[in-house]
């Protein structure tokens, strides 16, 4: 009877299984640099492997796109009125192709000019990404991602100062690297279901100011043993391991916050989120 | 050894009816291939970049009255108007073009001292910047774009690629069917049994039936969703339940159809009342003949695409015959509650109304027999 069962269920899901033709197209865009003004680049990317790394000529940005026709449509545009680049891959339906084979999904491989100042904007779907965003010039970035796979390495100094570095994850797995390299001060996250980590690795130049908001996903900040760490926490359900740390009036503080020539602070909303402290000196 | 043959055959069906969809497809796959392009004509370039999507990239390709055809070059110190617009050739760039570059299968070059002031984009080509400029964005777009060659190449490869992305189709419908088949046969023959019983009962019946069912399919969904919102767990159920009945409801359509196409190809094979072995076997061959019978409309509407006209009667004749089967073996399986009850036939019936199950001992009575015993000759013990 089971057997008859299986044979039945079997039946259905076949039955359900229909062919789907794809188109597949590669489009390769570039412009050349003709000023270094600083630019807006978007990039958004739907669902495929994603690659942005610095781009070792002359060119403004250079992107390769692997993209299916028959349910995508390519972006690669920059208004020079505006001096805002957009790239990326734009769903045109819902029905996406099988991105189990690594033949069968989309791609994308970005090259941004380094030597722009630039306001980065990422936007990813269902997106495998490696962000190679040391040594470029950044002066802000925004990475949303909803069921994203991201890693994103700042393994060179960022060329500027990263006044805000804003990071909005869904359901997504994103792991930033070495973000002291970056220059950046200030650290905006709020994570829905997912996973975020943030490696304060590299040398950070000056004091950083993170504002969390969790609500059931985790946050975990890796911080240096010879920076100072300050939690202002309020939470309802998280929160985080307060071992090593010292309440005072306004928040809880490292044993070593005094004598550290640089702080992290961070100002923690959890709902029902943790945050983990790595690294930090106990 | 019956049993060998029997297993044989199975096997040989399916492996002929796999290589028969496999070879439909690598044929027609020849034929497109076979289609090699020729010289583009502005008819040929006009259908090619119609089948560009009108996405922002291609936005700026001019029509294809504007390309000239064949290699072309702007000569240092002169200034060209744009758009510059070139098919079947390369695109070389020593003086300037004051708007956009496009090139149709072929190269733009931009040499030293060469300048573009706008966009270049290589449709089949690529833009190579040696030495020149390009204020504007650079693009070239390769892969699976149609190929365009002479007015009736072009078509004729056009159709050709419809045609085996038709068949391909057909087949790959067919072979799933048949893999769907041979799992029912093997582990739910019994159910199958019940359903063509129901339909040969009654082949008027199981429509009506069908179509009943078709028309309750929603509200009872709706009656399921409303009844099980009344408490929270139910509340919790409703997308399990929702997906629960859309496989039943597949299910069934699908047993049903197999159901049909088993009936199908008995009628064209008759009975086999061989052994339990070969009647499997000719269960198969009867369930493969049929699915290839109720596919046979598909394949002939993939072979139409020539002719608009034809290939739509064709698939109407298609969508009819494959509806009045899902819905005949729909219903046959709703009646024979998924082929769990049985049939009764009349004869059944009857012979059930006599007597004869009041006792174990027919109402006629039983021959007497003589009870064996041993022969002896020795005296006994």
């Amino acid at each position: 009877m089971k057997l008859r069962n299986v044979a039945l269920l079997t039946a259905l899901v076949a039955s359900s299984v229909s062919l789907h033709a794809q188109t597949w197209r590669t489009i390769d865009a570039s412009r050349q640099v003709h000023d270094t003004g600083a630019i807006a680049a978007h990039i958004d990317y739907a669902a495929g492997k994603l690659d942005l790394r610095p781009a070792t000529g002359s060119a403004l940005y250079h992107v390769t796109t692997r993209y299916d026709a028959d349910q995508t449509d390519p972006v690669t545009r920059f208004d020079t009125a505006s001096r805002v680049l957009s790239l990326g891959v734009h769903l045109r339906s819902m029905h996406m192709s099988g991105g189990d084979h690594e033949d069968d999904a989309g791609s994308m491989l970005a090259e941004l000019n380094s030597a722009v100042p630039m306001d980065l904007s990422l936007d990813l779907g269902a997106v495998e990404a490696d962000l190679q965003l040391g040594g470029l010039h950044l002066t802000d970035l925004s990475l949303r991602s909803g069921a994203a796979d991201v890693t994103a390495r700042f393994n060179q100094p960022n060329r500027g100062t990263l006044r805000t570095m804003t990071l909005q994850v869904g359901a997504a797995q994103v792991k930033l690297m070495d973000v002291a390299n970056a220059g950046v001060s200030r650290i905006v996250a709020e994570v829905g279901a997912g996973s975020l980590s943030i490696d304060l690795g590299g040398t950070l130049a000056r004091d950083v100011d993170i504002t969390a908001t969790l609500a059931v996903g985790g946050l975990t900040l890796n911080v240096s043993p010879d920076e100072g760490v300050f939690v202002d926490e309020r939470s309802f359900l998280g929160g985080f391991e307060k071992a090593g740390f010292t309440k005072k009036a306004d928040g809880w503080y490292s044993t070593n916050y005094d004598a550290a020539a640089h702080h992290v602070r961070v100002h923690l909303h959890a709902f029902a989120g943790g945050m983990t402290l790595t690294g930090m000196q106990k | 050894m019956r049993i060998l043959h029997a297993r044989a055959a199975m096997f040989n069906m399916v492996g002929m009816a796999l290589i028969a969809a496999v070879g439909i497809v690598s044929r027609a796959t020849s034929l497109a291939a076979q289609q090699s392009p020729a010289r583009i004509t502005v008819d040929s370039l006009a259908k090619a970049l119609a089948g560009l999507h009108e996405s922002s990239d291609s936005a700026s390709i001019p029509a294809a009255s504007s390309f000239a055809f064949g290699d072309s070059t702007i000569a240092a110190g002169r200034h060209t108007a744009g758009p510059v617009a070139i098919a079947d050739g390369a695109l070389h760039v020593r003086g300037t073009i004051d708007g956009d570059a496009v090139t149709y299968n072929g190269d733009i070059v931009v040499h030293q001292g060469g300048a573009i002031h706008g966009n270049a984009f290589a449709v089949l080509g690529k833009v190579i910047l040696d030495g020149g400029v390009v204020s504007g964005d650079t693009r070239s777009l390769t892969g699976d774009l149609r190929r365009v060659g002479t007015g009736i190449g072009a078509a004729g490869q056009s159709r050709a690629s419809i045609t085996a992305h038709s068949l391909a189709l057909s087949a790959g419908w067919l072979a799933v069917l048949v893999v769907v088949g041979i799992g029912v046969l093997i582990f739910a023959s019994t159910n199958l049994d019940a359903v063509s019983d129901a339909i040969e009962r009654g082949f008027g019946k199981a429509f009506l039936a069908g179509i009943a069912t078709q028309l309750a399919l929603a509200p009872a969904l709706a009656l399921l969703c409303v009844g099980l919102a009344l408490t929270i767990l139910g509340a919790l159920l409703i997308p399990f339940a929702i997906v629960a009945y859309i496989l039943a409801a597949a299910g069934l359509v699908t047993l049903g159809y197999l159901a049909i196409a088993r009936i199908a190809g008995r009628s064209v094979l008759g009975d086999s009342d061989s052994s339990d072995g070969a009647r499997r076997a000719a269960a198969l061959r009867s369930m493969v003949y049929g699915l290839l019978l109720l596919m046979l409309p598909w394949f002939v509407a993939g072979g139409l695409t020539w002719s608009p006209t034809l290939e739509l009667i064709a698939r109407m004749v298609a969508v009819s015959i494959t509806w009045v089967a899902a819905t005949a073996g729909l219903g046959a399986a709703v009646v024979s509650r998924g082929g769990v009850r049985r049939a009764t036939t009349p004869h059944a019936q009857a012979s059930l109304n006599t007597a004869s199950w009041a006792t174990p001992t027919p109402v006629a009575g039983v021959t007497a027999a003589r009870r064996p015993t041993p022969y002896t000759t020795g005296a006994p013990k």
